[in-house]
C-alpha cells in the first residue's frame, strides 16, 4: 500500500537524511516511524505525503505517485494528521470533519447526504459522535486529536499518515489513540503509518517498524524490531 | 447556532440593512419629509429639487455606503482567513497605501506634469491599488509561507508612503489639502454613472469571493493541511487575491482609504453568528459591514464629519475587545 524504493532525501544539498531507502507496508496494516530527533521521520512522512519532493526514488501510495497525481487524486488517496493544533473561535467538530470531505464536494463545498453520513461515521469511529457540535476550541488535547483523525477518516483514504500523534497526549490518552490506529488498521483495511518516540507502546500495538538511523532505513516485524534495537542497544 | 437561528439572524440583518439605507435616504443637509422620499424613490408627484435630491444625492451615497461596506467587510474576512490572523484587514497588502500614491502622484505631481480632471483620482487611485495587487500576486505564486507575503505587504505599503510622504513634502499647500481630504474618506464623492462602475466592479468581487468560500474554509486548518485536503494553494491565493482587489481596491479609488470596516467587522459577524465556516460568515459580514457604513454615513451626515474618523471611532472598540478576548494575545 505504501511502497517505496531508493528514496533519498536531503534538507540540504549536504545534508543528506535518507539514502536509497526502500520499504513496503501492505493494507491492513499499522507500521510505528521511529529514530532520533533531526533523523527525518517527518520528512519522510512530509515527502510521502507529496508536500516535499524527494532528490531521487519511486513512492507509490495505493499505486499513485503522489508527485504524478493532482491534488484532489492526492487527497483522495493519502490524508494526514499532524501535531499542529488548531485554534480558531467558533469552529465546531462537525465543520472540521466536514472539511475532510473537501476532496470530494464541488466548488463550493456542498455537502450532499453521503458527505453527511461519512462525517457522522467518522466521528463515530473516534468515540467523538457527541462532541459534533462542540467547539474544537473547547475540547482537550487529546479530544482534539481524535477529531483531526476523524476528518482524516472522513477523507476515505486508504492510507492514514500521522506525525506524532501521541506527543501531547497523556499516557492513558496515548494508550487509547494507538490502540484506536490498529483498530482502524486491522478491522477497516487501513494503511497507517505514524512516527513516534513510544517505543513500547509502538512494538506492543503496531504491526511492523520503521527504524531511522545512521545505517539508513530498517523495516522489520514488531518482535524482530525488538530484538533488533536491544541487540544494537539503541534506545536503552 | 441552530439552522433556524441562523435564519432568524440573516433575515434580521437585512431588514436592518434596508431600514438604514431607507433612513440614510431620509435624512440629510436639507429636511424633507419622509412621504415625500417616499414618492422620489417610488417615482410619485413631488417638487423636481427635492426628487433631484433623493434620487440624485442621498440614494446615490447609501448605495455607495452599502456596496463600499459590503466589499470592505468580506475583503477583511478574506485577508485575516488567508493569513491566519485576525487583525489582517483589506489593507493589509497594500492597496490603500498603491492608491494614495496614485492619487499622491496625480494631485501632487499634477502641477508639474500640467494635468488635472476629477476623474483622474479614480484613475490614479484604480491603477495605483491594481498595480500593488499584481506585484504581491505575481510573488504570492512563489512564495511557500503566507507570512513572507504578509510582511513582503507591510513592508511595501509603509515604501510607498515613504515615497508619498517625498510627495507630500514637495507639494503646494491647495494640492496637499487635496491629498489630505482624500486620504479622511468620502461617500459624497462618487457621480452616477461613476456609480455603475463602483456597483459592477464590486459585484464581480463578490462574485468572485463566493468562489473563495471553500478554499476559505479548508485554508482555518491552515496551509500545510490545506495542501494535504486537495486544495491547489496557489490558484486558491490568486483567486483570493483577485477578490479582494476588486473589492477593496474599487471602494478605496472611489472613496479613499475607509479604515477598520474590514478589520473590525468580520469579528462582529463571527459573534453575531458564532460561527467559522465562510458560507455562514461571508454573507454575514458582508451584510455587517453594510449596516456599520451605512450608520457611520448617517453619523458623519448629523455631524458633519469625515467618514474615517467615524468609522475609526466604531472600529477601534471592536477591535481592542478581540485583541483583549483573544486568549493568545493576552498575557
Amino acid at each position: 500500500m505504501i511502497r517505496f524504493s531508493n528514496l533519498t532525501i536531503s534538507h540540504a544539498p549536504d545534508k543528506r537524511l535518507l539514502a536509497g531507502a526502500s520499504a513496503h507496508i501492505p493494507a491492513g496494516s499499522l507500521c510505528a516511524l521511529i529514530g532520533r530527533n533531526g533523523s527525518g521521520k517527518s520528512t519522510l512522512l512530509r515527502t510521502l505525503a507529496g508536500l516535499s519532493r524527494p532528490e531521487s526514488g519511486n513512492i507509490l501510495i495505493a499505486d499513485t505517485d503522489p508527485y504524478k497525481t493532482s491534488p484532489v487524486k492526492l487527497a483522495q488517496t493519502i490524508a494526514v494528521v499532524t501535531t499542529e493544533r488548531i485554534r480558531v473561535a467558533n469552529l465546531r467538530c462537525r465543520d472540521v470533519v466536514a472539511l475532510g470531505r473537501a476532496p470530494f464536494t464541488n466548488w463550493i463545498g456542498r455537502m450532499r447526504q453521503d458527505d453527511i453520513k461519512w462525517v457522522d461515521h467518522a466521528l463515530g469511529l473516534v468515540g467523538m459522535a457527541e462532541f459534533a457540535d462542540r467547539q474544537l476550541s473547547s475540547l482537550s488535547d487529546g479530544e482534539s486529536q481524535r477529531i483531526m483523525l476523524a476528518r482524516a477518516l472522513a477523507q476515505d483514504t486508504p492510507v492514514i499518515l500521522l506525525d506524532e500523534p501521541t506527543s501531547f497526549l497523556d499516557i492513558p490518552n496515548r494508550i487509547q489513540l494507538i490502540n484506536l490506529l490498529a483498530d482502524l488498521a486491522h478491522n477497516h483495511g487501513k494503511c497507517i503509518l505514524f512516527s513516534t518516540h513510544e517505543l513500547d507502546l509502538a512494538i506492543s500495538s503496531s504491526d511492523s517498524l520503521l527504524l531511522i538511523d545512521s545505517a539508513g532505513i530498517i523495516h522489520l516485524p514488531a518482535p524482530q524490531m525488538e530484538d533488533y534495537l536491544h541487540a544494537n542497544a539503541i534506545f536503552s | 447556532m441552530s439552522a433556524f437561528k441562523l435564519r432568524i439572524v440573516f433575515a434580521s440583518l437585512i431588514a436592518a440593512t434596508l431600514a438604514l439605507m431607507l433612513l440614510d435616504i431620509a435624512i440629510g443637509a436639507v429636511d424633507i419629509p419622509m412621504s415625500d422620499v417616499w414618492k422620489s424613490l417610488t417615482g410619485g408627484n413631488v417638487d423636481p429639487s427635492t426628487s433631484l435630491i433623493v434620487r440624485h444625492i442621498r440614494l446615490i451615497k447609501a448605495t455607495v455606503a452599502l456596496l463600499c461596506g459590503m466589499a470592505l467587510s468580506v475583503s477583511g474576512l478574506q485577508m485575516q482567513t488567508l493569513f491566519r490572523n485576525p487583525l489582517a484587514g483589506p489593507y493589509v497588502l497594500g492597496i490603500s497605501s498603491g492608491a494614495s500614491l496614485g492619487v499622491a502622484i496625480m494631485l501632487l505631481g499634477s502641477a508639474w506634469l500640467g494635468i488635472s480632471s476629477p476623474l483622474g483620482i479614480v484613475t490614479a487611485a484604480w491603477i495605483g491599488a491594481a498595480s500593488v495587487l499584481l506585484a504581491i500576486s505575481a510573488v504570492s505564486t512563489r512564495i511557500k509561507d503566507i507570512m513572507v507575503l504578509l510582511i513582503l505587504g507591510i513592508m511595501l505599503s509603509s515604501a510607498i508612503s515613504a515615497i508619498v510622504q517625498m510627495l507630500q513634502y514637495l507639494s503646494h499647500e491647495d494640492a496637499l489639502k487635496s491629498f489630505v481630504i482624500w486620504t479622511m474618506g468620502s461617500l459624497g464623492e462618487v457621480t452616477g454613472p461613476q456609480l455603475a462602475i463602483l456597483a459592477a466592479a464590486v459585484s464581480a468581487g463578490l462574485l468572485v469571493a463566493i468562489a473563495t468560500i471553500k478554499p476559505l474554509d479548508i485554508l482555518l486548518l491552515g496551509e500545510q493541511y490545506a495542501r494535504t485536503m486537495g486544495l491547489n494553494l496557489r490558484r486558491s491565493r490568486m483567486i483570493i487575491i483577485l477578490s479582494t482587489t476588486l473589492l477593496a481596491g474599487t471602494v478605496t479609488a472611489f472613496c479613499g482609504p475607509i479604515g477598520f470596516i474590514g478589520l473590525a467587522m468580520p469579528h462582529v459577524a463571527r459573534a453575531i453568528t458564532r460561527r467559522a465556516d465562510h458560507r455562514v460568515l461571508l454573507p454575514a459580514s458582508a451584510l455587517v459591514g453594510a449596516i456599520v457604513l451605512i450608520g457611520c454615513d448617517l453619523v458623519s451626515k448629523l455631524l458633519v464629519l469625515p467618514i474615517n474618523s467615524i468609522t475609526a471611532l466604531v472600529g477601534i472598540p471592536v477591535v481592542i475587545w478581540v485583541v483583549l478576548s483573544n486568549k493568545s494575545f493576552s498575557a
